[in-house]
């Protein structure tokens, strides 16, 4: 009989040869990715706005949703806590240091990983085991590129446009939220307020962020779609695991950014 | 050689031209971020503005940081731009440049001065310089361009003396050098402390037995405001009955037989009144028909009056006295008649 312990001895294991095998999976993808010869390029770039409608544009009602109340729920709390000590000059700080630089990005992934990440298991899981893809140990160059490269390029250009469109739609309804709470800010001062507390290095961060996590949720996800799944019931524990560990990889990439703000 | 036929241009499809749309929109809304960022961090830092070199000395540099905004009247008018330490010999520890930004170098005359004030309490320290009043400008412009500096009272070129006008310094005591000042200041002030503390030891002893005391006092009062119901009670029946005239103090203070004689006494008064009343009555009417009597003889008197002077008259008229009332013809300056 297995106990915990060897349990724990047997992932100890099987982590380093797991996280290799992954690693050499990203490796060959971010190649095929970069390396898509010109006769390819028209069928690719179909493939990839077929990836960046499914994953990016049918996205966008549910990311307003979520900026919206990302931009009510922190400036409504914001506002409360700051009016007692008289600072509500300093919403516009706070909208960039909690939605600009950390919940924005990190909210996009989540949202992006569950749904759209999800779906690319599922879907390259049905397609290796109907045979219409091969396993992830022999997959080919030109299957990569078919498969996976449009998925990469697109779940970045989609996480990258959909951070972007929920941190607008965040800030501005945190102002809408600060005018009907009565706090006397203009917007041409919380404009300024958040301009005064941006640094160049956001912008470049932002876009930087969002679409390595992009690139990193496509890849886990096709990784595991990939994997020899040999029954219907292997999926959802595939796709849980696709989520768990794109997130964990993001929220530690996000961690090495943090350490790049404070390292400027 | 290539036999494939050439790939016709698709038009492109309504996914693909929504998907181009929200990659462009979301682009477009990094870039006016971005570009909104810039203008103001260009307006805030005054990047396209000109400037002008002043320098100052102070003896920390603890605090300061070169970046730092200068401040003057609430704004941010420049920044830090060096921070050196002087040699050795020196009087001044520490050479501070600062650059001032269009147009709040104007503002700044022979007379200004750069104060070194501590900003807030993690020991940071802000250069505010003050407004001049009196003197002359320290820059002159030419062609909107900071030109000509004052330097000892005289207009230098600014090439000439790149380091601008100096400014001088009132340097304040960082918050650490205040906070260890205002230590010893408590230290010294301890002993005085110690004895006013003990002084109050002593006075809150004595309060205590005061309010041993107090607490006793208000022991007995209590006792005896326990007593005063009874008291209060006697004293609403004895207010009743002074508000009853035949109550038992009416009867004290005029006993009832005195009352009764009283009133027998005063029947008697008001009856011997009544009879000199109607006596009184009585005179009057006599006196009025006295009176009326008198009035009718008056009447007679008059009418002999009346008649006496008639008969003087006849008699006057008559011949044989007519002689004895004769009177004297009137003395007159008049002509006589003829």
């Amino acid at each position: 009989m297995q106990t915990w312990v060897d349990n724990v001895g047997q992932h100890a294991l099987r982590s380093p040869a797991a996280l290799r095998h992954r690693f050499r999976f990203g490796r060959a993808a971010f190649t095929a990715t970069l390396s898509v010869p010109r006769a390819l390029r028209p069928a690719l770039r179909e493939a990839t706005a077929e990836q960046i409608w499914r994953s990016g544009v049918r996205q966008l009602p549910f990311i307003g949703l979520v900026g919206l109340a990302l931009g009510l729920l922190v400036v409504g709390q914001a506002v409360a806590l700051l009016r007692q000590v008289s600072a509500q000059r300093y919403i516009g700080t706070v909208m960039v240091t909690v939605v600009l630089r950390e919940l924005g990005p990190l909210l996009t992934v989540f949202l992006v990983a569950a749904r759209a990440g999800t779906a690319t298991v599922v879907e390259l899981g049905a397609m290796t085991i109907t045979g219409k893809a091969a396993h992830v140990d022999r997959l080919g160059m030109r299957t990569m590129r078919e498969l996976v490269v449009p998925r990469v390029t697109g779940l970045a250009i989609s996480v990258f446009c959909l951070t972007i469109y929920l941190i607008a739609v965040a800030l501005a309804s945190g102002y809408l939220v600060a005018f009907l709470q009565g706090v006397p800010l203009r917007a041409g001062a919380y404009c300024g307020q958040l301009a005064e507390a941006m640094h160049w290095m956001d912008f470049v961060f932002i876009a930087a962020k969002a679409a390595l996590f992009g690139v990193v949720i496509a890849i886990v996800s096709c990784y595991h779609g990939l994997e020899q799944l040999l029954r219907i019931e292997e999926f959802p524990a595939a796709t849980t695991r696709a989520v768990v560990e794109s997130l964990a990889i993001c929220v530690v990439l996000d961690a090495v950014f943090l350490a790049g703000y404070f390292l400027r | 050689m290539n036999n494939e036929p050439k790939p016709v241009e698709a038009t492109p499809s309504r996914t693909e031209r929504l998907v181009g749309v929200f990659i462009v929109l979301a682009i477009v809304l990094l870039l006016v971020g971005f570009a909104y960022f810039l203008y103001h961090t260009a307006e805030r830092k005054g990047w396209r503005v000109p400037r002008c070199p002043y320098f100052t000395f102070v003896q920390s540099a603890e605090g300061l940081e070169v970046g730092d905004p200068v401040k003057m009247m609430g704004f941010d008018i420049g920044e830090i731009s060096v921070i050196e330490a002087q040699p050795p010999a020196s009087y001044y520890n520490i050479y501070v440049g600062i650059t001032i930004r269009r147009p709040y170098y104007g503002y700044i005359w022979a007379d200004s001065k750069v104060r070194i004030a501590s900003a807030g309490l993690l020991g940071r320290r802000q250069l505010e310089i003050t407004k001049g009043y009196a003197g002359a400008p320290t820059v002159y412009d030419k062609h909107d361009r900071p030109d000509e500096i004052l330097v000892d009272g005289k207009r230098t070129p600014l090439a000439a003396a790149p380091k601008g006008p100096f400014l001088i310094p009132e340097e304040m005591a960082s918050v650490s050098d205040r906070a260890d000042k205002l230590l010893a200041d408590i230290q010294a002030a301890l002993p005085g402390v110690l004895l006013l503390t003990n002084r109050l030891n002593g006075v809150l002893d004595n309060t205590s037995v005061l309010l041993t005391s107090s607490t006793g006092l208000v022991h007995n009062l209590d006792q005896t405001i326990a007593q005063l119901p009874p008291v209060l009670s006697n004293v609403a029946v004895i207010t009743a009955n002074l508000r009853n005239p035949q109550g038992s103090l009416g009867d004290w203070l005029v006993p009832v037989d005195l009352r009764t004689n009283l009133n027998a006494q005063l029947t008697l008064l008001a009856g011997d009144l009544n009879n000199i009343l109607l006596h009184v009555s009585d005179i009057t009417s006599n006196l009025n028909q006295q009176v009326q009597s008198n009035d009718q003889i008056l009447s007679n008197i008059s009418t002999l009056v009346v008649d006496t002077d008639n008969l003087v008259q006849g008699l006057k008229r008559h011949w044989l006295l007519r002689g004895a009332f004769a009177t004297k013809p009137a003395t007159t300056n008049a002509p006589p008649k003829k």
